[in-house]
């Protein structure tokens, strides 16, 4: 028993189990699916599921207990036992860390399901990811060790081309790299952070999404962070949608120019607020906005929807904003050719002003980048702060995002990029069919590989995330803050590394935890059921039935309206 | 007519109105009913039924008060907010959004700022040694120029337990460190942080530039008190941004003005406050990216103890390159790092690695791991960068004699003020350019000696209160091109061109001007590197030295506009 993690020898493995372990090889031809481009026809409306109001009931009710057992822990903790809460009170004339209002969430209820966050991995996180045991002490104040480690189905990595390998020719060729150019990055790219394949890899990547240009940055989140303050001032408008990722709003934060946001995905209130923003002009002065940016993400990752940019570039040549789409879950792992939401939806890339992306997701890499037009990347090359502040890409990082770049683009290892993104496709189908089919409410657009499966109840979260784990599947379970209060859910992310045989696995699982968690509740009017029944299949007809099912868009609600029109 | 109408009225009514009513009455009888299944709803009905016998007028006034509560809770509650909000119809509209025409999202770069972007220099291969060598010329340089001051980017044991790691690990972590993306060797590392420094607590980032912007708005928030330096980086500027806490500026390293301020507060400002105590900070960096000094650390303790602050270090640039083991300003002074509250490092100068970590006690470094936004949402570092770190710490304290002075650090110190005392000391120089940085600094900071740019009639600072570009940004102008800035920077290009040719990189700093809210002027940066042996760098000060002659000589306000 230690209470300290020391790094794990993994040795015991042979070379070919490790490498299944990280990539399972494809069992059959049949479970491969070509996305098809949408030629830009937007998405219809998407159609929610709602679980029965006594769902809603037990949920808040859930909370109510929490807080009202929590705010009493408080108080007599407080009162009675000043010594174990003195992060909560002042001492020596200072004011604690944090208020015991600001903490309550994290000490009162996330410490408590601490055991279902920040599990420590070691090797590959690919098809499998090896998890270190632990035991938990005094509710999760701290853990101890044993020694062991569990090896999971991995549904949590955002590793969904599979790029997360330690063999094969991206990991031999940043090993190479490192003899040519070192580990370090010698510091910020506009003083001498700059190398030769950060000038190549930057050509790639605009060649690959279709911009003239584009720059690196580090860390995806800053990239972010950093953009908007060297785009907009403050006589300038965001318009946000409501569900964008921390970094827009910390980087829209830091521009100082105004923001408005509208709800998620609702293209008739944008164009409302477009209409008003744009007649009334700036608050007070009335002075028409110097200009207008909107802000969507392609792939939504908590919802598992995307933006509908059809509808977005009409808008766009109607009111003549600026469009910003981070792409940082769909670029790789979205559309016919893997190019993101333009590539899926059949938009030329030109028409999105700023197309911004990361690496850590389907490249197996680490960083993001912003691709735009020459004009625009030569200005932020100089004004951008992530260029003049921040420390570049180091080389490794960078030839891996070279080295499965050029694997997509087909230019490297010709066949294996077109696998990837059809094993994808087809397992982000199978799973999304197969769970709506056993009556899961599952959130997002049929082709996403991010699939959110709602649990609702807040003690739900970390007993389903338990019971997987028992299992041996990894999981992620995000409760609020990072949803709605009410919509607790499990986010399920799909790989091309896994089998169809692991999906099948999965779904029993995850149907038999779904009987004794009381999860299935789906009403059929978003999947799983063409007759308007609720859909409560048997595990092993869905898994007979939904891998040819999953290929023919009859059975998706979303596009089996479009088939049914033409 | 009228007579018709009246007769209609006359007969239709009575019967309008009874049907109404018998619908009405038996709606209502169901909605009785109805009500009555629900649990609890018999009761509702019976205490109704009682009240309106004994008093149907509050019956009455009770429907009202219901029908005023759905009204109220439905109308729109931003209604109030729009004030300024000018009613238009659907033609204005339209005629406003056809005559709308924004400006470009970005301004082009212009012929006069063409240079910026030509001189950004492209490394090619071996990377960051002590020679490296530029793709426009044949022949490799002397690196004075990269911030990795221990020259490890190319060490047997750094690149060898990289390539192990990447061979075991993959690149990518995929994923956020609550999410599955932390690794045993990122705990590893960690765990190392803190046995290095003997804090109980360490947190990684994926970026250092990231890290104070997201470990500062974490526990400030408003109504919180910030004191800092006003020589502060640009991450700390907008981390102070973003926590929207009351800042207060003191004049650079002027810890005499840091004191009456804190007294001041003391006697005018908390006194007055009601309720909880504010958080309050103190806030300054270890070595000042923008100057290269370093603040007194002992009087800061002194003066955050008594006044009951709590003390907020940048050690960005320090850590790994001030101390006698490298680890940063508190060991330079002689100082316990448990002292200081919170301490944000980076990976990526003398750790050789990339991103950031932040360390402190357990309390505040555990808070973070909800609490701040730049941990919480984006993925953890590559495993292998996070080995290179913890390898480089093992360096650093492998070699250490009985004194606790690491070889590696003193071997670098030793360059660093030998260096250092050629170009402070020399007398020529001196006449032309102003060392702002202190002795113990790596990086050593050139800057225009003050006679000579009132000479080329370049203003006292082009950022921060009175200056131009502060004016623009509070007028909102796009334009952010300024003349002087341009020229000045020019003029520094043109040295460090100069001195290229001769075999030797150099590098200025470079700013997103129109962000920086602070005073700040141009610098030639000249980084000391440990694989750059003694004598280079005094044939590098003797090229440095004749080059800067060269280049302001003589250099007249109209040469200068012509370079």
């Amino acid at each position: 028993m230690s209470r300290y993690i020391t790094e794990v020898d993994l040795s015991f493995l042979s070379k070919e189990d490790k490498k299944e372990n990280e990539f399972g090889a494809l069992t059959s031809q049949e479970y491969r699916y070509k996305t098809v481009s949408r030629n830009g026809k937007p998405l219809p409306d998407p159609i929610e599921d709602e679980p029965p109001y006594y769902v809603y009931i037990i949920t808040y009710l859930n909370y109510l207990i929490l807080i009202i057992v929590g705010n009493i822990k408080d108080f007599l903790g407080v009162t009675f036992r000043p010594s174990v809460h003195k992060d909560l009170l002042q001492h020596d004339g200072m004011a604690p860390w944090y208020s015991m209002f600001e903490s309550f969430y994290i000490r009162r209820m996330k410490q408590k399901i601490d055991d279902c966050f920040a599990r420590p991995t070691c090797g590959v996180p690919g098809r499998l990811i090896n998890c270190i045991d632990r035991d938990a002490h005094d509710y999760n104040s701290y853990f101890t060790y044993p020694g062991t480690i569990s090896t999971c189905l991995n549904l949590s990595s955002y590793n969904y081309l599979g790029f997360a390998q330690s063999e094969g020719v991206c990991t031999d060729e940043s090993i190479n790299s490192v003899d040519v150019y070192g580990v370090g990055s010698g510091g910020t790219r506009n003083t001498v952070g700059t190398t030769d394949l950060h000038v190549k890899v930057e050509k790639t990547i605009a060649e690959f999404i279709g911009k003239d240009d584009s720059i690196l940055v580090s860390m995806g989140y800053a990239t972010n962070a950093s953009l908007f303050s060297s785009l907009l001032d403050k006589k300038c408008l965001i318009i946000s949608d409501e569900l964008n990722h921390t970094s827009i709003r910390t980087g829209v934060r830091l521009s100082g120019c105004s923001v408005k946001s509208f709800s998620h995905n609702n293209m008739a209130k944008l164009e409302k607020l477009l209409q008003e923003q744009i007649s009334q002009g700036q608050p007070r002065n009335h002075r028409p906005w110097k200009k207008i940016v909107v802000a969507v993400e392609g792939l939504y990752s908590m919802e598992g929807t995307m933006a509908n940019l059809p509808k977005l570039i009409e808008l766009k040549k109607k009111y003549k904003f600026y469009l910003f789409v981070d792409e940082a879950h769909s670029v790789g792992a979205i559309g016919p050719k893997g190019r993101g939401v333009c590539d899926y939806f059949g938009i030329n890339p030109k028409d999105v002003d700023i197309l911004m992306g990361t690496f850590t997701k389907s490249f197996g890499a680490a960083g993001g980048y912003i691709a735009a037009s020459q004009e625009i990347v030569d200005r932020l090359r100089l004004d951008l702060n992530a260029q003049n502040y921040s420390e570049a890409i180091p080389v490794p990082v960078l030839t891996q995002i070279y080295t499965s770049m050029k694997i997509i683009m087909g230019d490297i290892n010709p066949g294996e990029g077109a696998e990837r993104l059809e094993r994808i496709a087809f397992n982000s189908r199978y799973l999304r069919l197969g769970l709506q089919r056993l009556g899961f409410i599952v959130y997002g657009v049929d082709d996403s590989p991010v699939i959110p499966l709602m649990l609702y109840a807040p003690a739900k979260l970390p007993a389903f995330s338990r019971m997987l784990y028992r299992r041996k599947i990894a999981v992620v379970v995000v409760g609020y803050p990072a949803t709605p209060l009410p919509s607790a859910r499990v986010r399920l992310c799909v790989s091309s590394s896994l089998t169809k045989e692991d999906i099948d696995y999965l779904l029993r699982h995850l149907s038999e935890v779904g009987d004794k968690l009381f999860l299935k509740f789906s009403s059929g009017i978003a999947g799983g059921s063409l007759d308007g029944s609720k859909p409560r299949w048997n595990v092993d007809d869905v898994i007979r039935e939904t891998p040819r099912d999953c290929k023919d868009p009859r059975f998706f609600v979303g596009t089996a309206f479009e088939s049914k029109e033409s | 007519m009228d007579h018709i109408q009246t007769m209609s009225t006359n007969i239709t009514l009575p019967e309008a109105f009874t049907t109404t009513a018998h619908h009405i009455s038996i709606y209502f009888q169901k909605l009785i009913q109805l009500i009555e299944f629900i649990p609890g709803g018999a009761i509702i009905i019976r205490y109704i039924k009682s009240s309106h016998k004994n008093d149907p007028f509050r019956t009455f006034l009770e429907l009202i008060l219901v029908i005023f509560a759905i009204r109220y809770f439905t109308t729109k509650r931003y209604e109030s907010k729009k004030r300024g909000f000018v009613k238009l119809s659907e033609k204005e509209v339209k005629e406003l959004v056809d005559e709308w025409e924004p400006e470009p999202l970005v301004l082009p770069v212009t012929a006069k700022e063409q240079w910026r972007l030509d001189a950004i220099p492209i490394v090619e291969k071996p990377g960051y040694d002590s020679k490296l060598k530029l793709q426009e010329t044949s022949q490799s340089l002397v690196n004075l120029a990269s911030v990795n001051f221990l020259n490890l980017s190319n060490d047997e044991q750094t690149t060898a337990e990289a390539k192990r790691i990447i061979r075991q690990n993959g690149v990518g972590a995929c994923g956020p460190p609550n999410f599955y993306g932390n690794q045993d060797i990122h705990i590893d590392l960690e765990q190392n942080i803190c046995k290095f420094f003997g804090v109980e607590g360490c947190v990684l980032y994926g970026q250092d530039f990231a890290t104070t912007q997201s470990v500062l708005p974490s526990f400030l928030k408003r109504g919180d008190y910030v004191i800092a330096d006003a020589g502060i980086n640009i991450s700390i500027q907008k981390a102070l941004l973003l926590s929207r806490a009351n800042v207060t500026y003191y004049n650079h390293n002027d810890l005499n003005h840091l004191e009456d301020i804190l007294k001041e507060f003391d006697e005018e400002v908390y006194k007055y406050e009601k309720g909880p105590i504010p958080r309050k900070f103190i806030v300054t960096e270890g070595l000042f990216a923008n100057t290269g000094d370093i603040p007194y650390l002992p009087k800061l303790i002194e003066l955050k103890t008594k006044h009951k602050y709590r003390l907020f270090v940048d050690e960005t640039l320090s850590i790994g390159s001030l101390g006698k083991s490298g680890r940063g300003v508190s060991e330079l002074f002689g100082i316990p790092v448990t002292q200081v509250d919170i301490i944000v490092g980076s990976l990526a100068t003398s750790l050789n690695a990339a991103g950031g970590f932040c360390i402190g006690d357990h309390v505040m470094t555990y808070h973070q791991r909800i609490g701040s936004l730049a941990y919480c949402f984006s993925a953890s570092l590559p495993a292998y960068v996070t080995k290179v770190a913890s390898t480089v710490l093992h360096i650093i304290d492998s070699n250490k004699n009985e004194k606790g002075e690491s070889q590696i650090l003193s071997s670098l110190h030793s360059k660093i003020s030998a260096f250092y005392n050629l170009i402070s000391k020399d007398q020529p120089l001196s006449k032309l350019i102003t060392v702002t940085s202190s002795p113990e600094s790596p990086i050593v900071h050139l800057q225009l000696n003050s006679t000579i740019r009132t000479a080329l009639g370049l203003p006292a600072s082009y950022t921060g209160i009175g200056s131009e570009i502060g004016r623009r940004n509070k007028l909102g102008i796009s334009d952010k091109f300024i003349e002087e800035l341009n020229n000045e920077e020019k003029l520094l290009q043109y040295i460090i061109n100069l001195v290229k040719s001769r075999g030797i990189l150099i590098t200025r700093s470079t700013f997103t001007i129109s962000q920086e809210s602070l005073a700040v002027l141009p610098h030639l940066k000249i980084c000391i590197n440990d694989g750059v042996s003694k004598d280079e760098l005094t044939n590098a000060f003797n090229v440095i030295k004749s080059e800067v002659t060269t280049a302001l000589t003589g250099l007249t306000a109209d040469g200068f506009q012509n370079l």
